[in-house]
């Protein structure tokens, strides 16, 4: 009993007296592990990261468990996707978390979308006639290398303005790590040059961002209608597109149940491609660096093979 | 010789012009009450319902008692209830949800009207307004959130058709214990959501709260265990009403886009009416099981118990236990929208008997997401 007491009595001044954010390391929370992942590539010693979605897990429809609130509670900085990726459950996170700083307007509130030209924004607006569109644009930008100097940047200035102290400490591991991604992308291009002009059709509206980057066409996607399955008129006219040989590959990712490509491509005579969406969504691709050598390597291969 | 009125009249345009440009400046800035900007997300909820079976008003004969009934209100196709809910921050320093509803066809209550703050530090929260009070699981959600098409009978029977609801105020504490620990303290007139609106006059306020904690014994999934208490003295008696609660969840849910999902949920409530002639108590029941079948289709079963307790005070009629077990599946094209088809079978110890649900359940606009 005295030592349930002694914990609530702590609890309670841990929650009173709180450390200066310069004495001790940023606590913060991304939404996706990506996110994290480059935050921790900028923050290093200096931030504590957790991650809220696993590789493994969908961010359109992450489960708000109380726990991700109680992480929330003591957030310095919370980095998120925007563009609605995570509206289904993000907001009722922050409204959990009880924690002005990370709320829309605080200081510790980065919607990492302000650095995007978002794609796909629909015109005359967004009707759910037309599945899960994401009004303010597609929100897969993670998706692609290129994107991710400008990210760093954007992370690198709202980490000096939580943590003065750190601001050289920041600026240096910012200019390091542009330096090495522009040289891996540089290599990541070079490997990827027969992208370019190749027509491809995607499961989901997740590779737009990478398509554009690496002159790959997107030219339909099984889910015609985003989050809703195809109807199988469109499957056949996706079939018969394919057969006419307009299509050079189809494309979907791990979250994705493998049955309903592989069969279309099966049918089809093309070549299916099954690619990690996320930092941990399959083994080997842990890092950022790991999880885009991963994506290059089963282009490459995909595209050496008969 | 110039004269000096056009000089005036050259003039003043050039002098006037700022003041007039930043006029019509400020005018631009304005509200002008026509912008969607900071309208509220609105939402529509509706659902349908078509029940037989389980609904007849009926008499237990050997007790002498009028006729009552236990859960749906009649067969027949019907309008279960519609809800409009608006939701927005109200300005930097606090948010607001009003929910208005409809039940059948007729007559617009206020469902829930809350104001809660957004700029309390450390955990703390604040919220006041009519809602319904924070109290066990199944007590806080709307009807369209029902996991089941009806309610436990125990929660019809103790806590009555709108459940604890009422206009209160609310402060919350999310604790930085390392695991998650929510308390909640209540205060509210007891006319509104102890005694649903008899016999209490409007100047006797109750009170409640509650624990909720919630561990996570692997990534995938969750136990939830709450305690809560509600309740408030007798007006004309020399007594008070007592309500406790427990519940507890477990879930499980798995990787991928469509992610399959098992959630085991229980929970148990008490009433207890102290009064100078004796003590009623009464408590009740449910333990859920759902799961996603596939994609499109959610199955789950309940099993509910509603008991009428005596003791050596007591004071209540004879009714034997109430006890209720629903097998249910959904069709759910989309989380917008959702179909279901229910099995009843009900004993209430003078009879048993079978009851179908049907039920159609959509949403329009935007709806924020329902807590876990």
């Amino acid at each position: 009993m005295k030592r349930i007491l002694l914990t609530i009595i702590l609890a309670v001044l841990m929650s009173i007296v709180r450390p200066g954010v310069t004495l001790a390391k940023l606590n913060i929370i991304a939404t996706l592990p990506e996110i994290g992942a480059l935050v921790e590539e900028i923050g290093g010693d200096r931030v504590e990261v957790f991650s809220l979605a696993r590789g493994d897990e969908d961010p359109h429809v992450l489960p708000a468990k109380p726990s991700h609130s109680r992480r929330m509670l003591r957030a310095d900085l919370l980095v998120f996707n925007g563009l609605q990726l995570e509206v289904g459950w993000l907001p009722l996170l922050i409204r959990g978390a009880r924690n002005p700083d990370i709320r829309s307007g605080g200081r510790g509130h980065l919607d990492l979308s302000e650095a995007v030209r978002p794609l796909e924004v629909p015109m005359g607006g967004a009707d759910r006639s037309e599945g899960d569109v994401h009004p303010e644009g597609n929100p897969h930008y993670t998706v692609d290398p290129v994107i991710y100097p400008t990210l760093a940047t954007l992370i690198t200035e709202r980490l000096t303005r939580l943590d003065p102290d750190g601001t050289d400490y920041f600026k240096s591991r910012l200019i390091t790590f542009i330096e090495d991604w522009q040289s891996q992308l540089e290599s990541w291009k070079e490997r990827l040059r027969f992208l370019s002009g190749l027509d491809v059709i995607t499961y989901h509206q997740q590779w737009e961002y990478f398509a554009q980057s690496f002159g790959m066409a997107i030219v339909d996607k099984i889910e015609n209608r985003p989050g809703i399955p195809p109807s199988p008129r469109h499957l056949i006219d996706l079939e018969n597109w394919i057969e006419s040989d307009g299509v050079h590959w189809i494309l979907y990712s791990d979250l994705v149940h493998p049955d309903l490509p592989e069969r279309l491509g099966e049918r089809g005579g093309c070549r299916v491609i099954r690619l990690p969406q996320s930092i941990g969504s399959r083994e080997g691709t842990e890092s950022l660096v790991s999880w885009f050598e991963t994506i290059v390597s089963i282009f490459e291969e995909a595209h050496g093979a008969p | 010789m110039t004269r000096p009125y056009i000089v005036v009249a050259l003039i003043l345009p050039w002098v006037l012009l700022p003041c007039f440009h930043s006029l019509a400046q400020a005018e631009n800035r304005a509200p002008k009450g026509t912008s969607r900007d900071m309208n509220p997300a609105i939402s529509v909820n509706t659902i349908l319902l078509y029940s037989s079976g389980l609904s007849e008003e009926h008499q237990h004969e050997e007790d002498g008692e009028t006729g009552h009934t236990h859960g749906a209100t009649g067969d027949g196709f019907a309008i279960q209830e519609s809800e409009l809910q608006l939701t927005s921050s109200v300005d930097a320093y606090a948010r607001a949800d009003i929910i208005l509803a409809m039940h059948g066809t007729e007559g617009i209550e206020l469902e829930e009207g809350i104001l809660e703050t957004t700029f309390l530090p450390r955990g703390f929260g604040l919220r006041a307004g009519k809602f319904y009070v924070d109290f066990g699981k199944h007590n806080a959600l709307h009807t369209h959130q029902f996991p089941f098409v009806e309610k436990p009978v125990a929660w019809a029977e103790l806590f009555g058709g709108e459940g604890l609801n009422g206009a209160a105020i609310e402060g919350s504490w999310l604790t930085p214990l390392p695991w998650y620990a929510e308390v909640t303290g209540t205060a509210f007139p007891l006319i509104d959501v102890i005694y649903g609106g008899t016999e209490i006059p409007e100047n006797k306020w109750g009170g409640g709260g509650r624990l909720r904690q919630l561990w996570e014994p692997s990534l995938r999934s969750t136990f939830d265990l709450g305690i809560s208490y509600a309740g408030g003295e007798h007006e004309t008696e020399d007594g008070h009403r007592h309500l406790i609660g427990l519940d507890g969840t477990w879930k499980w849910t798995g990787p991928g886009a469509n992610p399959m999902y098992f959630e085991f949920q229980g929970e148990w409530v008490r009433r207890v009416d102290d009064r100078s002639a004796g003590t009623i108590e009464e408590d009740g029941f449910f333990v859920h099981g759902l799961t996603r079948l596939s994609r499109r289709f959610r199955a789950g079963a309940r099993f509910d118990l509603y008991s009428p307790t005596e003791n050596e005070h007591d004071v209540s009629d004879t009714a034997e236990n109430v006890s209720t077990t629903t097998l249910s599946l959904a069709f759910v094209p989309s989380e917008f929208q959702a179909w279901r088809v229910e099995y009843l079978f009900r004993d209430d110890g003078h009879q048993s008997d079978h009851g179908v649900r049907a039920q159609a359940n959509f949403t329009m606009g935007s709806h924020p997401a329902h807590r876990y």
